[in-house]
């Protein structure tokens, strides 16, 4: 599928992993955490290339994180099974467990797509204006080291010419031998550092303002899509403050309610809020399908 | 906010708290108006750190950046330590997948490239028997301090944090890869240490970049 999505603007797709990752890590209240669960995994797997492994990792690791909890935390009241004399394992825990691993899976879901998603010239354009001389410095990073990599392949296959290859020896022979690779790619890069600098001086660098460079356009789509997101943002936030998300689990599980209106405002609006990504995907989709039957 | 809100989300708090300091750090960066040749500088420092990887690819587990990080600490002060040591790892974790455990990773490195900061200056650099203690001193640093805090970000895999023995138990069963983490980096401060010192200082008298105030 073609990620429509994170051919919005740079600042669209940034907002919406902060709200993502921030509501995905607060809130615990278990129909929230099942809209987040569903809708993180629905969108990566959109993008995925190895889905079945991914799933696969992603279930031994919400049932361990899940399982291990009671063993560290013994608090709660139905108790389910006594170990090692006298400590105890508790359903309330185990729930707590299952809250807790279902938001680490969550996050690290959104993670994979984030990384798909904002590459970094898009996290540049987002801190560019704000940060002009950090994001200048992460600029110079990004492209030096490629540079640096292929610069140490070079001095190494040199050297190994002269029976001083990183391959041959003992573990501390190649650690001293990729010293000296590295001591000489330090004197190269600093060099040819300098020059650059002098470069960037004589062309009017620190003299004043600078523009940068974007491929990106602030559409009205964007627009619409801002005003959308930020709507749905201070309305997950209202219900959350009116106590709709409250959920606590050891010692005794206390749950906000289905009759709580705000519980289940909160939930339509979270789960818009996160179905985004993936309704923008689809829609393009079938944009795209509709107007190929016409021709 | 209520404490017992603040109490129950640590790991967003603890997150927040970190990237309040780094915002201080960068404003503060961005208010000095870093000329040309102090910013490659930083830069290419920053980029070798990353890169240096690639020069042990024959190594198992060998990470050399900490040790790198806290020669250009040693070399350029306290403060150019912490940027490079944060931007090293921001970047890297670019290649190797942005998680939640970046602004700890961040501020891991940047800890080390401080911690190497507070040697500059000081007389065991240029001292023959210096080398043993620098290195030394970075085994401890990594062991006690960086690792640790690399640890830190695993809270939230473990996620019930609430009594001792669970933080115990973190920190203990990350101690035998702190340990080969911190054994890298007295490796690597033993051997590099001399002959990188000496490129960086030739070029801070040859070009007066990143000269003490």
């Amino acid at each position: 599928m073609k990620n429509t999505f994170s051919a919005y603007h740079p600042f669209i797709n940034l907002l919406f992993y902060i709200g993502a990752m921030v509501f995905g890590m607060i809130l615990m209240h278990p129909a929230f955490l099942l809209c987040s669960v569903a809708l993180a995994f629905a969108y990566y797997m959109a993008l995925a290339n190895q889905k079945s492994k991914y799933l696969f990792r992603m279930l031994v690791l919400f049932l361990v994180v899940a399982f291990t909890n009671p063993f560290f935390n013994h608090s709660g009241e139905k108790i389910l099974f006594i170990y090692m004399n006298g400590r105890v394992y508790t359903l309330e825990a185990l729930c707590y467990g299952m809250v807790l691993a279902a938001m680490f899976i969550t996050v690290i879901t959104w993670f994979a797509s984030y990384n798909i998603v904002m590459t970094s010239d898009k996290f540049l354009y987002c801190f560019g204006r704000l940060l002009p001389a950090v994001s200048l410095l992460l600029t110079m990073v990004f492209r030096f080291v490629p540079a640096y990599k292929r610069q140490i392949g070079q001095i190494a296959s040199a050297r190994k010419c002269i029976g001083k290859s990183t391959e041959n020896g003992t573990a501390l022979q190649k650690a001293e031998h990729g010293m000296a690779v590295l001591s000489a790619l330090a004197s190269w890069a600093f060099e040819g550092g300098i020059v650059a600098a002098d470069s960037m001086r004589s062309r009017g660098f620190g003299s004043g303002g600078r523009t940068s460079f974007s491929v990106y356009r602030w559409e009205s789509r964007d627009r619409g899509l801002l005003f959308l997101m930020l709507v749905l943002i201070f309305g997950i936030i209202g219900c959350v403050a009116k106590g709709g998300a409250y959920a606590a689990y050891t010692p005794k599980i206390v749950l906000a309610g289905i009759d709580n209106r705000y519980t289940w405002m909160g939930v339509i609006f979270y789960g818009i809020f996160l179905s985004i990504p993936t309704v923008v995907n689809l829609a393009e989709e079938c944009k795209w399908l509709i107007l190929k039957s016409k021709i | 906010m209520s404490k017992e809100f603040i109490n129950n989300h640590y790991y967003v708090f603890s997150v927040l708290i970190i990237f309040i300091a780094f915002a201080i750090f960068c404003f503060r960066f961005e208010k000095k108006r870093p000329q040309a040749r102090e910013m490659v500088t930083l830069a290419v420092m920053s980029a070798i750190a990353v890169a240096a990887r690639a020069a042990f690819v024959m190594v198992p587990h060998f990470k050399p950046m900490s040790g790198v990080i806290m020669i250009s600490g040693m070399a350029f002060g306290p403060g150019a330590g912490f940027l490079i040591g944060s931007v090293s790892a921001f970047v890297s974790n670019f290649m190797f997948g942005q998680g939640a455990w970046t602004p700890w990773q961040m501020l891991a490195y940047g800890m080390a490239g401080m911690l190497g900061g507070f040697l500059r200056g000081r007389k065991v650099l240029e001292e023959k028997k210096g080398l043993l203690f620098i290195a030394a001193y970075g085994f401890v640093a990594v062991v006690g301090i960086v690792g640790p805090i690399l640890d830190t970000s695993s809270i939230f895999l473990m996620p019930d944090v609430n009594n001792a023995e669970a933080i115990a138990a973190i920190y203990a069963s990350g101690l035998p890869l702190n340990v080969v983490h911190g054994l890298a980096t007295f490796l690597t401060l033993l051997l590099l240490t001399r002959p990188m010192l000496e490129k960086l200082n030739r070029i801070m008298t040859k070009y007066g970049v990143m000269k003490r105030e």
